[in-house]
């Protein structure tokens, strides 16, 4: 049956395509009948007829003569006016883009002047059409007098000449009277306070739009029309007016004449038809596009949708203050490619505003840079904060944001580098692509609409459930909501304290995200969803990689996602300050970006965290003082300190900071007996004072620290034996106090030590073959076994001990190759290799090892110049490959002349030990450890001098003393 | 290697033309590897950021296939015909593997990085169409033909009429029927969700 009326069909269209369109009907009729089927069936086909669209034309790129249908011809000659569509009566054409053609148009109820965005057609399916109107109807929800509202969007059949024409989708919006931002500030000759307010003015309705989850995407001065004095849109409503008064800068602004309300245009209608860089360079003309360039974000000119947000907004206010400002683009692309223009935006610093006018020295420049931060998490968070800064300025308070310092602008080219090849390539490809389809013009229409159904996919499920099956939705968003939380709380707290439980840990947390998130990208802007979110990025990435706890061994992704967290409990913040649970959430996070930062290297960030970590804890205590949980984040706070400060080799203001986080975990164990973590943490600190002070060479008072932890620690044990933290606290202390031993003459009663530390490692190595850490733990208990033969002057047993601790960090090392710890562990690792090979003299083995060694420190000393222990590893390094060729160097004894070489390569490398050692202590850094190792270091240089002068027969010559 | 699989192509080709339907079965997979092969191996050459054109990848598979003397060759048709297929079924591929990247069904640069193959992508909706066509595959098997050709081969009116053997009139006729055939399909059934999003 198909095949017959297909071809009955086909004839029927190929006849009734050769006919007027008066003869056609008649035509039809009498060939079709009574057969309304056919008939209907008939007409849709004629209806669909792809007469002059792009439908279906060949992907081919193809010369225009080779173009073959005659239907096909791209030239269609000018469209002449609609008289109306829809309800609207359209009065003229106000402008055309790649998009579509705007109209000013008149409605008859309400009786108001309206601006007629049509886009252009494609053809577009019903479900299409469909979804369209619902993301049309959320951007109607927008109501903010600077924002142009959109009254109505939907889908019109636009009369036309040439017979019937697909429904074309249309926003009908407020038409706004008014001149573009820029202009308008020229021509009322703002001042600097007054450009600034009417940014401030133009962030307040992108904040609002912001909470509404939706993004601009395309903010630009030609976006932006500032209604001159009073005079506002068209349809001006007392709405207006109130939100008019609402947005009038507080009392502090009192200088600031009054100025135009400024209303953005096309709000959404970016993310409505989805016209962002990568269509945009698919799809409009490259003149249109170098428009737009300038204000798009480095995120957006890598063309990676997924990474926009609303910071890519705020990186466009903030181009836009500078315009207003300077008169100029922050980024002079004009004239570029536009990959060229892309890597601009990408790499390029733009000229301080200060360089353009002195003026903006100081708080203006600072305010705009950090609007403008390449990375977006250094950005202002929202367009919110970006007014707030602009006001607090505006009314002489100090402003947030911070200069960036010379180390973090030196970090930050140091990363753009290794994103470079990347970066540049993905610009490049995404552009150039662009370029390549601008010769494809007359195939945009189609391209349209697969644009416009590519958007609406995203939002399908959001808006296909919301449409038709409101309540069912809301019913299932409930049941997974709360299936996540049971995942995210109950599952994963049950689990928590369970040995062997690391893997089950992170697909918990991994399944509870999966639902959080897709709940949340339905309801964006919803708090509570968010701060759901917020936690189960939280607890994903203490087990991708929290230091100190059972781990998968992901740092990096652990601070990544200690980083989504941060991000949306900031957000939430800045939406409802001063709200104590929120500032709780927020230190809680930025403790865990610190950490993770130090646990990459990233010494400087974690500082810079830990900073804003206190700035959030002191407004806990101005808020909450006497609140537990205040004085537990102060505490914590604390301790954090100390730790950055024996990072950076600050020993003795490391202790003061430790011993303050222990009085009050000593405080908190009388008041709360039963809180086993205050107890445990007072033990850990109690160790980490017990390190420093060993460091200090205060050996005897270090290992009562030492004592004092482990007493506590066994005592836990015996209280909670199934909690595996424990007997990890008790192995740690169970290494230092063996390290302590075998370093200070007593190897042999070390042993006994190491042997119990290795049978808790091996438990919690089998309990659970995941976690990374305690791999990494077990590895270390064969340095120590190394450490303890090489004191009792066993070489060949430390060797061996060596290197199977070598052989367990390599293989940890590739399962986490970025955190910190374990890369220095495989520095170590081969460096005692190599110094046990020296002491068995396999010179040619041990020279191999150091220099690796070496090179290895160096680039870790390089990668985090903030890191003592690091630099103090490099010299060690040094020191001991100046050692190995001392040794080289004894054993030629007999031929004097074979000395020679060995003890002047000796000479270098103690040389260039003494210069680290020395740089540290100008730092003051580890201050006894270096002076030490200067002494040591400075006597070995000596001894190879005084040698080599033997063998030359000269005098011997004075060492340099410099370092006294 | 390629010759090897080169050679198989060209006795297939010669087999099918022959009239073995097993052969002509066969045709597709192989065709289908010497597209990719050869798509990957331009793409190697192509500066970043440039697409392949379906239609030179063909017509380039076409030469080294069958070489630029016989251009009567018997087994055309069938090449033409499992090149087409084969070109659409890469061309749904590419754009499932595109719309399953997260919020962005649009994002050409992923392919480049992550396939090292990127064709040009036409403008339509490329899967609903493959789904549609093969319902006009079982209604309207001749019609269809034409639209793999004309569409994902990228045939001119002339080449299409060429290798089926009729006037150019004829196919410019069929080709505009198709076209409102499968424009109307498109238009009418629920969007293509399922697969897009995946």
């Amino acid at each position: 049956m198909a095949e017959q009326s297909q071809g009955r069909l086909e004839a029927l269209f190929n006849a009734a395509i050769e006919l007027s369109p008066a003869d056609r009907g008649r035509f039809l009729d009498a060939e079709c009948g009574d057969n309304s089927q056919l008939r209907a069936e008939i007409d849709s086909l004629l209806a669909h007829d792809a007469g002059a669209t792009g439908f279906l034309r060949s992907p081919i790129k193809r010369s225009a003569s080779d173009s073959a249908a005659p239907d096909e011809s791209p030239a269609s000659p000018p469209e002449p006016l609609p008289a109306t569509i829809g309800r609207y009566q359209v009065l003229r054409k106000i402008g055309e883009g790649g998009m579509g053609v705007v109209y000013e148009a008149r409605q008859e109820s309400p009786s108001r002047t309206v601006a007629l965005k049509v886009i252009r057609p494609g053809i577009a399916s019903r479900g299409v059409l469909r979804r369209f109107e619902q993301e049309a109807h959320v951007l109607g929800q927008l109501q903010h007098p600077g924002i142009a509202h959109i009254y109505e969007a939907g889908t019109a059949t636009v009369a036309a000449p040439g017979g019937l024409t697909a429904p074309q989708p249309f926003f009908a919006m407020e038409f706004v009277r008014g001149e573009p931002l820029a202009v308008y500030a020229e021509r009322q000759q703002l001042g600097t306070r007054e450009r600034m307010e009417l940014v401030a003015r133009v962030c307040d309705a992108v904040e609002h739009a912001h909470q509404h989850g939706v993004i601009h995407r395309d903010l630009k001065p030609g976006n932006i029309l500032v209604a001159s004095e009073g005079g506002e849109s068209a349809d001006d409503s007392a709405g207006h007016k109130t939100g008019f008064a609402r947005s009038v800068p507080r009392t502090g602004t009192r200088s600031i004449r009054r100025i135009g309300q400024p209303k953005i245009l096309d709000f959404g209608v970016a993310r409505a038809t989805d016209s962002d860089v990568q269509t945009m360079t698919l799809q409009t003309d490259v003149g249109q596009l170098i428009g737009t360039v300038p204000y798009m974000s480095p995120e957006q000119v890598t063309g990676d949708s997924s990474q926009l947000d609303t910071r890519s907004d705020v990186y466009a206010l903030g181009v836009i203050l500078y315009e207003l400002l300077a008169h100029r683009l922050p980024h002079d692309v004009r004239g570029r490619s536009i990959a060229e223009a892309a890597r601009i935006i990408r790499e390029e610093e733009p000229s301080r505003l200060s360089s353009v006018d002195t003026l903006f020295r100081g708080d203006v420049e600072t305010i705009v840079a950090k609007a403008l931060d390449k990375d977006r998490t250094r950005r202002y968070g929202s367009a919110a904060e970006l007014a707030a800064d602009i006001r607090r300025y505006l009314a002489d308070e100090p402003i947030v944001a911070r200069p960036a310092s010379t180390f973090y602008q030196l970090q930050k080219f140091a990363r753009r580098n290794t994103a470079l090849v990347a970066g540049v390539v993905l610009a490049f490809t995404a552009l150039a692509f662009g370029v390549a389809a601008t010769t494809w013009f007359a195939l945009r229409e189609a391209r349209e609409r697969r644009r416009a159904e590519a958007l609406l996919v995203e939002t399908r499920h959001a808006r296909d459930a919301e449409a038709r099956e409101h309540a069912r939705a809301e019913r299932r968003f409930d049941d997974v909501r709360k299936l996540a939380n049971t995942f995210i709380r109950d599952v994963y707290e049950e689990i928590y304290s369970l040995p062997g439980a690391t893997k089950a840990r992170e697909l918990v947390i991994r399944k509870g995200l999966e639902y959080v998130d897709s709940l949340a990208t339905e309801a964006r802007g919803d708090r509570r969803l968010s701060q759901e979110l917020a936690e189960a990025y939280r607890r994903l990435g203490d087990v991708q990689g929290k230091a100190g706890s059972s781990n998968v061994g992901d740092t990096k992704g652990a601070l990544e996602s200690y980083q989504k967290a941060l991000n949306l409990v900031a957000q939430i913040n800045a939406g409802e300050p001063n709200s104590y649970n929120n500032l709780r959430a927020l230190a809680t996070c930025y403790d865990s970006v610190g950490l993770a930062l130090r646990a990459l290297g990233r010494t400087t960030e974690a500082i810079e965290t830990f900073g804003k970590y206190q700035q959030v804890v002191e407004q806990m205590v101005a808020l909450r003082p006497d609140d537990e949980d205040t004085k537990e984040a102060l505490a914590r706070g604390w301790a954090n300190l100390g730790r950055m400060q024996a990072a950076q080799g600050k020993l003795p203001e490391a202790i003061i900071n430790y011993e303050k986080y222990i009085a009050y975990t000593a405080q908190r164990t009388k008041d709360k007996p039963d809180d086993l973590q205050s107890r445990l943490n007072f033990a850990i600190v109690t160790l980490k004072i017990g390190e420093i002070l060993v460091a200090q060479d205060k050996i005897d008072e270090g290992m009562t620290r030492f004592r004092k932890a482990l007493e506590i620690e066994e005592e836990l044990c015996k209280i909670e034996p199934q909690n595996p933290s424990y007997p990890t606290s008790v192995a740690t202390t169970l290494q230092s106090i063996s390290y302590l031993l075998a370093d200070h003459g007593k190897a042999r009663e070390a042993l006994p030590y190491i042997d119990r530390m290795r049978a808790l490692r091996e438990t919690q190595v089998r309990s659970d073959e995941k976690d990374i850490r305690a791999q990494r733990n077990l590895a270390v208990v064969f340095y120590a076994y190394g450490l303890a033969y090489e004191n009792l002057k066993k070489p060949q047993k430390a060797l061996e001990a060596f290197n199977e601790y070598l052989k367990r960090i390599e293989r940890v090392a590739a399962a986490d190759p970025a955190n910190i710890v374990v890369r220095r562990d495989l520095a170590i690792a081969v460096q005692k290799v190599g110094a046990s090979q020296r002491s068995l003299k396999m010179w040619a083995e041990a020279d191999k090892m150091l220099a690796k060694n070496v090179e290895m420190m160096e680039k870790l000393t390089a990668a985090d110049p903030a890191d003592a222990d690091a630099r103090r590893d490099l010299a060690i390094a040094r020191y001991s490959r100046g050692n190995l060729y001392v040794e080289m160097a004894n054993e030629l004894e007999k031929s004097p002349d074979g000395q020679r070489d060995p003890l002047q390569r000796a000479v270098q490398e103690l040389e260039a030990s003494l210069e680290i050692s020395r740089d540290m202590k100008k730092r003051g850094e580890l201050a006894a450890e270096v002076d030490q190792e200067i002494r040591k270091t400075e006597s070995a240089i000596q001894a190879c001098k005084a040698q080599l002068n033997k063998i030359n027969g000269a005098a011997p010559a004075a060492v340099s003393n410099s370092g006294d | 290697m390629a010759d090897s699989s080169l050679k198989d192509v060209t006795q297939l080709l010669s087999a099918a033309a022959a009239g073995d339907s097993q052969a002509a079965v066969r045709l597709l997979p192989m065709v289908y590897d010497e597209l990719r092969k050869l798509a990957a191996s331009r793409m190697l050459k192509t500066p970043p950021g440039q697409t392949l054109q379906p239609t030179a990848l063909v017509h380039e598979a076409y030469l080294r296939v069958v070489g630029d003397a016989d251009s009567r060759f018997a087994g055309r048709k069938h090449f033409f015909f499992a090149a087409a297929r084969a070109m659409r079924d890469i061309l749904v591929e590419q754009a499932r593997r595109r719309a399953s990247l997260k919020r962005g069904g649009d994002l050409q640069r992923v392919d480049f990085v992550e396939s090292g193959i990127a064709i040009e992508p036409p403008s339509d909706d490329v899967v609903g169409l493959a789904e549609a066509l093969q319902k006009l595959e079982t209604d309207d098997p001749e019609n269809a033909e034409i639209v793999n050709l004309r569409y994902f081969a990228g045939l001119t009116t002339e080449e299409t009429a060429d290798v089926l053997g009729v006037s150019t009139a004829t196919i410019e006729r069929k080709w505009r029927f198709a076209r409102a055939w499968l424009r109307r399909e498109l238009g009418e059934r629920a969007p293509p969700s399922g697969d897009l999003d995946g």
